[in-house]
């Protein structure tokens, strides 16, 4: 279970402070894909996370409980497991480089306020 | 604030953007219009840039200002989606990757997609972010209790669509 989902209340190591993203003067203002491809091959395939998956192997994968966990407690760690996963995407959006426009933006107003 | 502030508090919005995007994605579930929403934050940000209190989290602070700018648009429609969630996880975010890949992504944001705005933001801002539950509360201007009873619907209601026990709706704006 991913470790956050075990510490409710407590304050959590944010995504950003594990690795800060750096923000890229490229002109794309979209994901990259080779990027996205790379994060992915990282983390792992998220369709580990799907319920196909989760019925051709039961409790398997990272966190996962004993095979003979209850169904409750299967489902449980099946949505830390997604909840995972969104983790993982969240991770993959902040490395997205920032769109040169909002760079601009920034710039402008800050010369507007200057002059 | 000095002119050295300024440009410190400046620099530091510069570094949220990625963190701005990916939670604006998650809330609005548009690649084109969490950008939008970004920009609309970012020129709100540094319009009341002296507003903001030096010392507390700017990160917490840029946050609010882009979730009440959410909540604002969807009272006007600005940002509301009829169109089905197909057309915003790969060809929307421009993931150019394997067909499997196109639906590992789509399989998660299906999923978040299905959440009412209030929890998606509360997994995002706990579980992705990592927000303490008074930063969260704060962001989201409610009790800390409500947001972790967020918490647990988006939790249960993504357990209950990873085991396929209820079928979560084409979209919730």
């Amino acid at each position: 279970m991913n470790e956050r989902d075990k510490s409710e209340g407590k304050r959590h190591v944010p995504a950003q402070q594990a690795q800060q993203p750096q923000p890229s003067k490229a002109l794309n203002d979209h994901i990259q894909p080779s990027h996205v491809d790379n994060v992915l091959e990282k983390a792992g395939k998220i369709s580990e996370l799907s319920r196909k998956d989760r019925l051709s192997d039961p409790g398997g994968g990272v966190g996962s409980e004993p095979e003979n966990a209850s169904a409750a407690g299967g489902a449980a760690v099946d949505g830390a497991r997604f909840t995972a996963g969104v983790v993982k995407l969240y991770e993959a959006l902040l490395k997205e480089p920032v769109p040169e426009e909002m760079l601009r933006l920034i710039d402008q107003i800050g010369q507007q306020e200057r002059e | 604030m000095s002119d050295h502030d300024n440009a410190n508090l400046r620099e530091e919005l510069v570094r949220w953007i990625p963190n701005l995007r990916a939670f604006a994605l998650s809330l609005t579930q548009s690649a084109q219009h969490s950008d939008d929403l970004v920009q609309d934050t970012l020129v709100k940000a540094l319009s009341n840039l002296d507003k903001f209190q030096q010392g507390t989290n700017l990160r917490a602070w840029l946050f609010t200002i882009l979730r009440n700018s959410f909540y604002n648009d969807i009272r006007y429609k600005k940002y509301h989606q009829t169109a089905p969630l197909d057309d915003v996880d790969p060809v929307n975010l421009e993931f150019r990757a394997t067909q499997d890949k196109y639906i590992e992504f789509k399989d998660v944001l299906k999923g978040l997609g299905g959440l009412v705005p209030e929890q998606r933001e509360a997994i995002i801002l706990i579980a992705a972010e990592g927000l303490s539950y008074e930063e969260a509360a704060a962001v989201c201007n409610c009790p800390v209790g409500t947001v972790k009873s967020r918490l647990s619907r988006a939790r249960q209601r993504l357990e209950e669509y990873v085991n396929g026990d209820k079928m979560l709706p084409e979209r919730v704006q």
